[in-house]
């Protein structure tokens, strides 16, 4: 051990160290050397966060004219929304608005913590909303949470009425819709009533919207009978008068009613698409 | 694989031993903190491969970074936690001689997953360690570990065997680790120019995993900084490697045939979005993969005169692989299965290229490689449906080294890079879609993704004790290929562009001390919107001395600073500032080490994320991203006392 006390004590580490010391490139290195501990002191921040009311908008519900003929026109629409959430593109390339809207149905990926690729919820209105998109039109949901970004696609889940927040008519039920249908004058009010599967989501509701520190509005969730994409309605291929059994000029489909069965269908699973349904932002 | 260290760019980095050495590290993995430009997070614990994050590329597990030993490639091409997955707990640290890391895909050898770049790990024992060599290790964290090895104290380093044993508790919670490794090589032929070897290499560990944790909850003080949701998350691992090696050379021509096989078996039990898609059971997730890996590959340089070597391969990897990933609920019972497959894929390629040096102060390389892409796939959850694909994909590369001064060299660089795409991505696995209309974007083909990356540079020594190197680089992806793994198709994402420089200053002001400082900026952004590629850094910087004198001590200091990076949404991550020493004395025999991690005893974020996630069961979950983190380590030592005959 007699050397390691030499070695420490030696003259040529000590003239060594001295020449090492007055180079300006390692005067320059020491002065960095002592900045980098503060450097270290800087706290994560999360992404910002910007507020807005989100409000019934029945603007969109104006009459149409089915393919077959029947100028349709609502009278009311009740239906059941719980947990409306907002998603972003993010940087998935597309080609086509069409693949634009779908690629939004893209959910989150969970698969491990360092993937990102877009598409994902980055806002929210959680809750239960009985909706009457006609009576109370430009009434308050409640207040929407998003990150700042470019929203593309708006997802809720169909619920069901409850008893104690719903009219008699929706207890239990997803929607029920009420208007009349006519053609060549004749007139046939409906009332439909629609009930999705538990947990059935909707998925991709357009939702074209930059959203800022700056931005100030409204959020409006609209409900059209008429595709705005591509023109094509609710009631297609829905021949009214067909189902007037009793002739007394009003009908009614349910669900598990045999004679309406497909007519249900159709409407069903056209309503429980995107295309009538979208969110815009009024500012 | 000597061409690899002879296709330079400037920005390449060697690592020697010494280097190694001189910088705390656990596995052979943290050996690439010394890269300048490279900076590695830690999201499970020692056991589990680290995240790699390349000159604007978050390349996660290994998608975007090759890796390699002695040539023969390691990144597991379709595992089934990620893409390209890196573990190298089945290399001994100790039996490094070096790492050649090229930062870029600019040379020929290149191959799959090098979009960002590459590191080849040389294996040998290093000049100083020859002979019978072991070591007992005791750290702070009840860390014990056992290494021993030998080879001839008068050969090369090239004929070995090693073999370690750890166990280690682990920093805060659920970072238990126990591994066995063994390394072996031998010369089984050796006739004047010829040189036949085999080598095995093996590894089996058993660790567990924390997770990340949602930084409000730490801040509520509902999880500890360095603590764990799940006690129950773990992995095990294993792998093993034998490689027959023949080598040829004569004058300027030389032939090199390896042929290799691979067993590999990974199990992960992790969850990192607790309650969130499965309020009652939990999101934990059981991934096992298990593969039969094979491959051989050929090279030949010949000489045709003395300005110009002709450069030609051949070569083939493949997998036979199954893969499983299962749902698992409170009581670990399974609830449903999310992924059953198997499957063979293959690339085979080819390369052709030349060096040139028409001046004796100009070399150029210039070449092409080959690829094709071959992927079978069986899906047992959609009733054995099968799938298959076939991609191409030519990767140009040239390398030129210009000297207008002896001490002075200037650098261009071209290359393309390549990620195939994922066995899964075939596998035409479509989940249940609701609510959604006729113009549903069910997903394009599985599609080749390719990076063209330039770079430009210069390495300037004009003295002994200082130099410096100076690179600007530019990588452009035009389209981005990913299978999206829960949707189950195959996504584009929209284009990316990385433009940055990485400048490295080294000296040497006395024989025995050398120091660097490096500084790499990168503005990776997606070309379509101009946000930044979430993730990845945008600037790191190092600081690194390491001594190592005749009298036989011996010392490293290494301080790394990455700058806050972008995260997903417009989120920002916090600094990170690691700080690691080492010091040692080697008499005679006998070595002593001691290993220091984070001095300043820092909360380190190494790992920062931002996802969605509710650890608290029964309660209603939010779908806004929130921040998370993985702690790195807290300050530790590891003494390591070992004998050298």
């Amino acid at each position: 051990m007699s050397s390691i006390a030499r070695n420490i004590a030696s003259y040529y580490w000590v003239r060594n160290m001295q020449v090492f010391m007055t180079k300006p490139h390692l005067k320059a290195v020491g002065l960095t050397i002592a900045a980098l501990p503060f450097l270290g002191c800087s706290e994560p921040n999360e992404a910002p966060r910007v507020k807005l009311p989100v409000v019934i908008d029945g603007s969109q519900i104006t009459p149409v004219t089915t393919n077959l003929g029947y100028d349709v026109e609502l009278e009311s629409v009740h239906v059941v929304v719980e947990d409306v959430v907002f998603t972003v593109a993010g940087e998935i390339h597309t080609k086509s608005f069409f693949e634009h809207i779908s690629d939004a149905v893209i959910p989150p990926v969970f698969a491990h913590p360092g993937h990102y690729q877009g598409g994902e919820i980055t806002g929210e209105l959680p809750g239960i909303f009985n909706i009457n998109w006609l009576e109370n039109d430009g009434d308050e949901l409640g207040t929407a949470t998003l990150i700042e970004g470019n929203y593309s696609a708006a997802n809720f889940t169909f619920g069901r009425g409850s008893k104690v927040q719903s009219n008699a008519d929706l207890v239990g039920h997803t929607a029920v819709l009420t208007g009349r249908a006519t053609k060549e004058n004749h007139v046939v009010s409906f009332h439909i009533t629609i009930d999705s599967p538990e947990g059935r989501e909707l998925v991709g509701a357009p939702f074209e919207a930059t959203i800022n520190s700056q931005t100030k509005g409204t959020l409006g969730l609209r409900f059209s009978v008429e595709d705005p994409l591509e023109g094509d309605t609710l009631f297609d291929d829905v021949d009214f008068h067909d189902f007037d059994f009793d002739d007394d000029n009003s009908i009614i489909i349910t669900p598990n009613r045999e004679e309406s069965e497909d007519v249900y269908n159709i409407i069903r699973r056209r309503f429980q698409t995107h295309d009538h349904f979208n969110v815009h932002l009024s500012e | 694989m000597e061409q690899r260290a002879l296709s330079k760019t400037a920005s390449t980095t060697l690592l020697t031993a010494r280097d190694i050495s001189a910088a705390p590290h656990r596995n052979a993995e943290e050996v690439l903190r010394q890269v300048p430009g490279v900076t590695l997070v830690q999201h499970g614990s020692e056991g589990k491969g680290h995240q790699f994050f390349i000159r604007g590329f978050d390349a996660i597990h290994g998608a975007d970074f090759e890796l390699t030993i002695d040539g023969i490639p390691i990144n597991e091409w379709s595992n089934i936690h990620a893409q390209g997955y890196i573990d190298l707990g089945f290399i001994i640290p100790e039996v490094l001689q070096g790492v050649v890391v090229t930062k870029g895909p600019f040379t020929l050898p290149q191959g799959a997953f090098a979009m960002a770049g590459s590191a080849d790990y040389r294996m040998g024992i290093p000049f100083e360690d020859r002979g019978f060599r072991a070591a007992y290790t005791l750290g702070t964290t009840n860390r014990h570990r056992l290494l021993a090895s030998y080879t001839p104290s008068d050969g090369d380093g090239q004929t070995f065997a090693a073999v370690e044993g750890t166990h280690d508790d682990g920093f805060g919670e659920s970072r238990n680790l126990n591994r066995i490794t063994f390394n072996g090589r031998a010369s089984l032929l050796k006739l004047g120019r010829s040189n036949l070897s085999v080598t095995a290499l093996a590894g089996y560990s058993e660790f567990e995993l924390p997770g990340t944790l949602r930084n409000d909850d730490v801040e509520e003080e509902f999880v500890d900084f360095y603590g764990t949701y799940d006690p129950l998350m773990n992995g095990r691992s294993t792998r093993g490697l034998a490689v027959v090696n023949y080598e040829w050379k004569k004058d300027t021509d030389s032939f090199e045939l390896a042929g290799y096989g691979g067993y590999r078996r990974l199990d992960l039990l992790e969850n990192f979005t607790g309650f969130l898609i499965d309020p009652d059971n939990g999101d934990r997730r059981d991934q096992f993969q298990e593969t039969v890996s094979f491959g051989a590959q050929a090279t030949h340089h010949l000489g045709l005169v003395e300005s110009l070597t002709l450069h030609s391969g051949i070569g083939i990897r493949g997998d036979v692989f199954s893969q499983t990933e299962t749902n698992v609920g409170l009581s670990l019972e399974k609830i449903e299965a999310r992924r059953e497959l198997t499957g063979l894929q293959m690339i085979i390629h080819g390369i052709a290229g030349f060096r040139w040096s028409p001046l004796d102060n100009l070399e150029a390389d210039v070449g092409s490689r080959l690829d094709l892409v071959r992927v079978n796939v069986e899906n047992a959850l959609a009733d054995g449906t099968t799938g298959e694909g076939t991609n191409i994909v030519v990767s140009p590369r040239a390398t030129v080294m210009w000297h207008p001064a002896v001490l002075w060299r200037l650098f261009a660089a071209y290359g393309r890079g390549f990620r195939p795409p994922e066995a899964r991505a075939y596998s035409g696995f479509e989940p249940d879609r609701m609510g959604i209309g006729d113009d549903l974007f069910m997903g394009g083909e599985p599609q080749t993704t390719v990076a063209d990356a330039f770079e430009i540079g210069t390495r300037w020594d004009p003295s002994e004790w200082i130099g410096f190197s100076l690179a600007a680089f530019a990588t452009f992806i035009e389209r981005e290929s990913i299978f999206d793994h829960v949707s189950g198709t195959n996504l584009e994402l929209n284009g990316t562009r990385r433009l940055g420089g990485e400048l490295v200053l080294y000296s040497n002001p006395l024989h025995w001390l050398s120091l660097s400082a490096d500084l790499t900026m990168v503005d990776a952004r997606f070309v379509e919107s101009g946000n930044q590629v979430p993730l990845a850094p945008w600037l790191v910087s190092g600081i690194r001395a390491i001594a190592t004198h005749n009298s036989g001590f011996r010392g490293g200091l290494r301080m790394l600073v990455v700058a806050p990076r972008p995260l997903p949404h417009g989120a920002k991550g916090a600094t990170l500032l690691m700080t690691d020493a080492t010091l040692g004395y080697h008499w005679r025999w006998l070595r002593v080490d001691l290993e220091l991690e984070n001095l300043l005893n820092l909360e380190l974020r190494e790992g920062e994320y931002h996802y969605t996630s509710n650890w608290r069961q029964g309660q209603p979950a939010s779908q806004i991203p929130v921040l998370h983190t993985s702690a790195g380590p807290p300050l530790n030592a590891r003494l390591t006392v070992g004998v050298v005959f």
